[in-house]
């Protein structure tokens, strides 16, 4: 039986404030990626802070995005163009209710090409309440390296107890 | 000293399957300033020209009015 969508990685985080987080040395054998993840940040006393994430620990500024996202105080749809190269989103701050965060979701095609990689990010508090955002990420790296790290940071300089990411590979059929 | 733990990083090693909680070297340091540096750079960019649009549309929408245009009309120009 062929292997089609492989559990690569599982990471919570435990103790809070702990940095940075990231995942290096992705194995290359399959087509595509899939991160299921949620955070939150451990301290800031805003209920969101910016989300920041990057590829291979590259310190070019090599990602454009474009950006829709929402607030759930208003009906106002958001759009931003490819002028927001590392922050991909809003997410929950220490401010936020206990216990909740922002789930997240991405999807990364053809992560080993040697050409740009598109990435597909979306993400959404899990607080009750009107103070939350929701977003909607198509962005792409542009750069000839496969993809074989990827780190996270937000404003706040630390992510909360609970945080996690998990990465799957997926072998598409026919590729 | 304690590290400021916007340098720290948590790494899980994928292949290997273990994870580690280190400091960040000095490249990566300096790659997370300048990104931040660009960051605050867009921001303020963006909120200057914001408030030149503002002041724009203020100015633009004071000479509609001593022109005798009503506000209505001016809204309806504004489209």
């Amino acid at each position: 039986m062929s292997v089609f969508l492989e559990p690569l990685a599982s990471y919570t985080i435990t103790s809070g404030n702990t940095g940075n987080l990231g995942l290096a040395n992705i194995p290359q054998q399959f087509t595509d990626l899939m991160l299921i993840a949620q955070f939150r940040c451990y301290t800031g006393s805003n209920n969101v802070q910016n989300l920041w994430q990057w590829f291979n620990n590259d310190g070019s500024n090599l990602n454009t995005a474009t950006r829709l996202w929402g607030y759930a105080g208003s009906t106002t749809a958001n759009y931003e163009g490819a002028t927001f190269p590392s922050v991909l989103s809003l997410l929950n701050g220490g401010g936020s209710p206990a216990n909740t965060f922002t789930s997240a979701t991405m999807y990364i095609p053809n992560y080993t090409s040697n050409f740009a990689k598109q990435f597909i990010f979306s993400s959404g508090s899990t607080t009750n309440g009107t103070n939350q955002y929701t977003y909607r990420v198509a962005g792409r790296y542009n750069s000839t390296n496969p993809i074989t790290a990827i780190a996270w940071q937000n404003d706040a300089g630390g992510f909360a107890a609970g945080t996690s990411i998990d990465l799957y590979g997926i072998l598409r059929k026919g590729v | 000293m304690t590290t400021d733990p916007k340098y720290m990083i948590t790494e899980v090693d994928v292949s290997a399957g273990t994870h580690t909680v280190r400091e960040m070297t000095q490249a990566e340091k300096d790659d997370l300033d300048a990104r931040a540096a660009e960051w605050a750079k867009q921001q303020a960019d963006q909120a200057a020209a914001d408030a030149a649009k503002a002041d724009a549309l203020a100015s633009a929408q004071a000479k509609l009015a001593k022109l005798g245009l009503t506000a209505d009309e001016i809204a309806a120009l504004q489209g």
